[in-house]
């Protein structure tokens, strides 16, 4: 009875806790999801005033909608390039830094400084430098005699500035990651492959990698997430452009609600961006469980 | 006890956090108005000025001025207007002006400015002042009003052997120009680019040439009249242009303005706010009115920024109690010395202070004489200008479609966003 009673006292005790928090999610991340389901079942202009209830008008709309497509795409083109880059470079260079030479420290937090840098300002940064008639980057590869395109300007290429603009900005946050958890890793590892004569090579794919799997996980599934959000490098370095090469769903969103006020319409695409968010988040984390539980990066 | 001071404690909470702080009237002291631009650029210093000197000159009105980039203007202006929170006054760009009129965002000037000794119709810069009506009812005064401008480089027009003392006054001229003032490399690239000319984010360049060529977006009654046979003769000299490197493509009105300041384009079409920065960069920098069009006509993009007041506002006389200081004569002559702009009183044109303090304001009072606001009146005024006008010069500048294909598909684009 006693037992219970104070099982009972933890629960409460708990649950209190957890309130103040639960009321922040509640507040601003599950109300607005709610909201934005209903409001993306209405014509809602919120220039105009009108809110008009349609029903999945905004959804059938939204799938014969050829910019959403493009813009869809341009966003998985950004996913499948950002988040390989940055998980496999900033593996290297943890893998790099754990070496612990001299100066390596150093290194660490020169890297880590474009984390606590404002997006914003790395990308006018960029901006500046990569382009193609006055940028230091372009003038410099020029006269070693490369025939660079304009990186920004150039359909072809202004994705590929994005993305790895946003990737150097996070490479040092991600090898911190990475960091820690070569740490967490047992030196007698090591040291027993050394004996049975395994090189360094053979020492990180078999010993290193396998053990990172959970860190590498948790950087996959948060880099996924995130670069379907990729916003900020878009609106200040192309605003989307050239040509529409650069235009991502976020930031057709942030066009339909903020610039045509089409609140109704821009839910209905940010609740679909959510919907693909989340299966991707699940399958994710599906396979990855799985794969720990069934002892595979044991 | 505790349980009355919590009470009083969330009650005093509320009062402060529900407050409504952007306008207040209060017995004692002056009435605060709130007021948002955008002018961040070099012109900000002289504004500040002048707000700070009418703040100083009474003790009734009191601006509380907040300046912000134009693009975090637009994005906080509706929704403060949403949440009932808005500024008093604003100082927005005129092409934004039907936007909220048809909103009904805004209040009705009329009967003010009937009222007023300063602001007299008839001596206010006409197609500004005329822009500032939507449906027959004056919604805006202008702020300051100006006209686009031919920026030279004096040092390229010598190298090229043009004479910088009598810049290209016609098509014929500027074409001729744009040859000789290319420059390029042993391997074929462009070193020295003719002219910037900005396709998006940018002042209307283009609208430019195309009304040079007599060209038009949409007509007084609101019909697209974007394919046209002079749009197709305008926009295919612009592809040729583009082809032999007179500009670079895809420029935004801010690189056009870094490739100018930088050295590197000879010529860009800009408003009286970019004088300053041209200057500060070392170019040896001359400014002309736009060559004259096809046929000799004369045309050049004209607009800028008026001040409205928000329907909601408290204190709307207070507010436009500044809207009348803004446009004195001594104010208008320091804001125009200031910033090279043009005063939005016609009856300063011939002020010796003022021209004599900066000669450019001459240049852009000439200009603003064949001045045509871009999308006067058109609430969709942006929707066209992402949607079909971006994309056109795009396809234009890159060669990536024919100019007749473009012109269909941006002509279809409009139509479709106006819902034909």
């Amino acid at each position: 009875m006693k037992n219970r009673t104070l099982s009972s006292r933890y629960k409460r005790a708990g649950a209190l806790m957890a309130l103040p928090s639960m009321a922040v999610i509640s507040l601003f991340i599950i109300i607005p999801i709610i909201y934005s389901l209903y409001m993306s079942l209405h014509d809602w202009n919120i220039m105009y005033n009108i809110k008009d209830f349609i029903g999945f008008d905004n959804y059938k709309e939204v799938f014969s909608d050829d910019r959403f497509w493009n813009a869809l795409k341009n966003t998985v083109i950004y996913t499948v390039a950002y988040v390989p880059i940055l998980v496999i470079a900033s593996l290297l260079l943890a893998a790099f830094i754990n070496e612990k030479f001299i100066g390596s420290g150093f290194f660490k937090s020169l890297f880590f400084i474009p984390a606590i840098t404002s997006m914003a300002i790395i990308a006018i940064i960029f901006r500046f430098l990569l382009d193609g008639d006055i940028g230091y980057v372009s003038i410099m590869l020029r006269r070693m005699g490369f025939n660079v395109p304009d990186f920004l300007r150039d359909p072809s290429t202004a994705m590929g500035a994005v993305v790895l603009t946003s990737a150097w900005r996070w490479i040092g946050f991600y090898m911190v990651i990475f960091l820690s958890g070569f740490n967490s890793i047992p030196d007698s590892l090591y040291e027993a492959a050394e004996i049975d004569g395994a090189g360094k090579l053979r020492q990180f794919f078999s010993i290193s990698i396998p053990l990172l799997m959970p860190t590498i996980s948790f950087a996959l599934i948060t880099n996924l997430i995130n670069s379907f959000q990729v916003f900020d490098p878009v609106y200040v370095m192309t605003k989307g452009g050239p040509m529409f090469s650069t235009e991502v769903l976020v930031y057709y969103v942030y066009y339909m609600g903020f610039n045509v006020f089409d609140m109704g319409y821009a839910s209905s695409m940010a609740f679909i961006l959510f919907v693909i968010i989340l299966l991707f988040t699940l399958l994710q984390l599906k396979g990855f469980t799985k794969s720990e539980t069934e002892g595979e990066y044991a | 006890m505790k349980r009355i001071l919590v009470t009083l404690l969330v009650a005093l909470t509320c009062f402060c956090i529900f407050a409504n702080g952007s306008s207040e009237t209060s017995a004692e002291g002056p009435v605060t108005v709130t007021f948002w631009n955008g002018y961040t650029g070099p012109d900000r210093t002289v504004l500040e000025q002048i707000v700070n000197d009418f703040n100083a000159s009474q003790s009734d009105v009191y601006i509380d001025m907040l300046i912000m980039p134009w693009d975090t203007l637009y994005q906080r202006l509706m929704t403060s207007f949403i949440a009932g929170d808005g500024p008093d006054l604003i100082g927005f760009n005129i092409d934004r002006l039907a936007e909220y009129a048809s909103a009904g965002r805004l209040l009705d000037l009329g009967s003010y400015i009937e009222n007023s000794e300063v602001i007299d119709p008839q001596i206010m810069a006409p197609a500004l002042y005329g822009a500032g009506s939507y449906n027959g009812v004056q919604y805006a005064v202008p702020m300051s009003s100006t006209a686009v401008a031919m920026y030279y480089n004096k040092d390229h027009f010598r190298s090229a052997g043009l004479d910088p003392e009598n810049p290209p006054q016609t098509l014929e001229e500027l074409f001729d120009a744009w040859d000789k003032l290319i420059i390029k490399d042993a391997s074929g690239n462009v070193t020295q680019y003719a002219q910037a000319i900005g396709v998006r984010s940018t002042v209307a360049m283009i609208p430019a040439f195309m009304w040079l060529y007599g060209a038009d977006y949409i007509d007084a009654q609101g019909n697209v009249v974007i394919n046209s046979p002079e749009a197709v003769e305008c926009l295919t000299m612009l592809q040729e242009a583009f082809a032999k490197g007179v500009s670079p493509v895809g420029l935004t009105g801010q690189e056009a303005d870094n490739l100018f300041a930088a050295g590197v384009a000879s010529i860009e079409f800009n408003g009286p706010w970019a004088y300053q920065g041209f200057a500060d960069a070392g170019i040896d920098v001359g400014v002309a009115v736009l060559p004259s069009g096809v046929d000799g006509v004369k045309a050049t993009v004209g607009g800028d920024s008026v001040l409205v007041i928000n329907k909601d506002s408290k204190v709307p006389e207070a507010a436009f109690s500044f809207i009348e200081y803004w446009n004195s004569p001594d104010v208008q002559r320091q804001w125009a010395v200031g910033t090279g702009a043009p005063p939005t009183r016609m009856d300063m044109m011939s002020d010796e202070e003022m021209l004599t303090a900066n000669p450019n304001i001459g240049i852009f009072l000439e200009a603003s004489q064949d001045a045509r606001i871009f999308m006067a009146g058109q609430t969709l005024s942006s929707r066209f200008d992402a949607e079909a006008l971006v994309p056109l010069y795009e396809s234009i500048s890159r060669g990536t479609a024919t100019v007749e294909d473009a012109l269909a598909t941006a002509e279809a684009t409009m139509n479709s966003i106006l819902g034909n």
